[in-house]
């Protein structure tokens, strides 16, 4: 029989100090009692020296006192071939006879009180816990990544922007504990694969899409607007390939519509476009990093954009639902409300539309419109179609006049028309153009783009000014990348 | 600082560098495949290429992407790869 008795304890708890000699006894006397202490080397000797003990033996990065767990120290367990029979946790003098008697050991606690209660254990601190979560999730495969030791003499943010794994920005560095964190937010298994990014096939598993989360400052709430996010840019239609290397200035762009928005506090309003939300940055980021550092496709060597543009390091926000006078974009593609919808768009870089003036619908489609038509190029239909940001003051007026939705694009595409004699190669004083046999004249002019559908609305901004924004995305299967929709809960 | 613990957040699969391939030796019955990726005056540049190749003495292939927003599909590859000793892609704007 391999009976002893074990006991836990930490350097700034009385009642481990209490019954610290009656056991440091039975250990002089070379009974089967191991002493393991929780706290560091010096502090473990500062109390032996006290209490005129041995010297303790450490339970070096929490190896034993992470496997047993207890709540309080002292923790006294009778094991057996390093199996637990019993335990007691602060002191009960009563119990610890039946422990001492079970393991044929004897403690000498007549001086003792009959009972006194413990301190927390040192696995119960969040900085101990958080580490021995993260060994847990090492143990039980749930996190496989390869793992890297920094810091010390050189600067951890210079360390892993010489090693291309930020934007540029400095990152939150992705330890174990952070990342077992994130991945609390979603139920997936961490080695589920969210897709298979180009142009190296790098396969995104969740736990890779948390490490990245974390370096982008995500909050943990919004992984799964992350995940779905990613699962949306990895679908085969939106082309990934060559959004990632395209010379355009396109990236992806996530709009989240739905009731998750709020509840991570993303911003829907006023400079919702703009810095300072910690939800709207962190989400664009954490899918712009996953797809950077997955996929290998890096600026200036497979990234071939030109100019790029600012959204490219991260583009998210949220649409306004508390107040749109229309459905959300997930209702409109079929969602029910109570669903978070997740679009992806190959988007480049917003301009404004801005018109104070106008006080009328039909005013301010002829606005918008002019704005659609010089959109990438004012000779050039059917490639790019616009995604329009519209905030309350202009909405409000389009919701007054009864202008559905709908209405309001097909009021925008019909003011987006041109004769098809401006539009010609040479026409204007300008070399661009589309031959006739590829624009469809009926005679009215021809629109920006083929379809009023492809024109998208989302209200978000601001309660005051009358600033629109249009974003150039690519709308169809021929030309490009069409805008994906996932639902955010599917990855809760 | 004190050292501490991070996770890779690549694929870790990036090889640490690319190796060129072999050159090609021309003889006369090299066959070169250009392909077209449907940008804009890829044309203008592929005919030039054709010319100077041709007049080397060269066989030239043309082939042509539908669009350039996506990869070639894997047939137009496989034909490419069994037909031609060397490829040139025009990444024309």
């Amino acid at each position: 029989m391999a009976r002893e008795l074990l006991i836990l304890i930490k350097h700034d708890c009385e009642t481990c100090a209490l019954v610290l000699p009656a056991l440091d006894a039975a250990v002089r006397a070379g009974q089967r009692v191991r002493i393991l202490s929780q706290s560091g080397r010096n502090e473990s000797d500062v109390l032996a020296a006290r209490l005129g003990l041995r010297p303790l033996e450490i339970d070096t990065d929490y190896e034993v006192s992470g496997r047993f767990d207890p709540e309080a120290v002292p923790a006294l367990l009778l094991i057996d071939d390093g199996a637990e029979l019993d335990r007691v946790e602060g002191f009960d003098r009563a119990r610890y006879d039946v422990l001492a008697a079970a393991a044929d050991v004897q403690l000498d606690l007549l001086e003792l009180p009959a009972t006194q209660p413990g301190c927390a254990s040192r696995t119960r601190d969040a900085d101990v816990e958080a580490r021995l979560r993260a060994r847990r999730a090492r143990r039980d495969g749930r996190i496989r990544s390869r793992s890297l030791r920094v810091g010390g003499v050189e600067d951890v943010h210079e360390s892993l922007y010489r090693r291309g794994w930020t934007d540029g920005l400095p990152v939150v560095p992705p330890t174990p504990e952070r990342v077992v964190a994130m991945l609390d937010h979603t139920r997936r298994d961490p080695q589920e694969v969210v897709g298979v990014i180009p142009p190296y096939a790098g396969e995104a598993t969740v736990e890779k899409v948390a490490i990245n989360a974390v370096m982008a400052g995500c909050p943990g709430p919004a992984l799964p607007i992350v995940l779905a996010a990613l699962s949306a840019a990895c679908e085969e239609s939106f082309s990934l390939q060559g959004v990632i290397a395209t010379t355009n200035p396109m990236g992806p762009l996530v709009v989240v519509s739905g009731p998750m928005a709020a509840k991570v506090e993303m911003n829907s309003g006023g400079n919702c476009l703009g810095q300072g939300n910690r939800a709207n940055l962190g989400i664009g980021r954490a899918l712009q990093l996953t797809l950077r550092n997955i996929g290998g496709g890096r600026p200036g060597r497979d990234d071939r954009a030109t100019t790029g543009q600012m959204g490219k390091v991260g583009a998210c926000f949220a649409e306004r639902l508390e107040d749109s006078p229309w459905p959300s974009l997930s209702l409109e593609r079929g969602l029910s409300a109570d669903r978070t919808g997740v679009h992806v768009f190959a988007a480049e870089g917003p301009r404004v539309m801005s018109d104070a003036t106008s006080r009328t619908a039909r005013s301010l489609a002829a606005s918008l419109g002019m704005v659609v038509d010089a959109m990438a190029h004012p000779k050039i239909r059917n490639q790019l179609a616009p995604l329009l940001v519209l905030p309350p003051s202009i909405a409000r007026v389009f919701g007054r006049e009864g202008w559905s939705k709908a209405r309001v694009k097909r009021e925008i595409l019909e003011r987006s028309k041109r004769p098809i004699e401006d539009l010609l190669p040479g026409a204007r004083g300008c070399e661009v153009g589309q031959g006739e046999d590829l624009l469809d004249d009926d005679g009215s002019g021809i629109p920006k783009v083929a379809s009023a559908d492809d024109i998208v609305i989302v209200h978000a901004g601001g309660d005051v000014g009358s600033m629109a924004m249009v974003m150039a995305y690519f709308p169809n299967l021929t030309r490009g990348s069409p805008p994906v929709l996932r639902c955010a809960e599917d990855w809760q | 600082m004190n050292e501490f613990e991070i996770l890779d957040p690549t694929s870790e699969q990036e090889p640490e560098n690319w190796p060129l391939a072999p050159r090609l030796l021309r003889h006369s019955g090299t066959h070169i495949g250009l392909l077209d990726i449907s940008k804009p005056q890829g044309d203008l540049f592929l005919d030039e290429i054709e010319r100077r190749l041709r007049e080397q003495g060269l066989l030239v292939t043309r082939y042509r992407k539908p669009t350039m927003t996506r990869p070639a599909v894997p047939e137009l590859v496989k034909e490419i790869v069994g037909t031609c000793d060397a490829a040139v892609v025009a990444l024309a704007d």
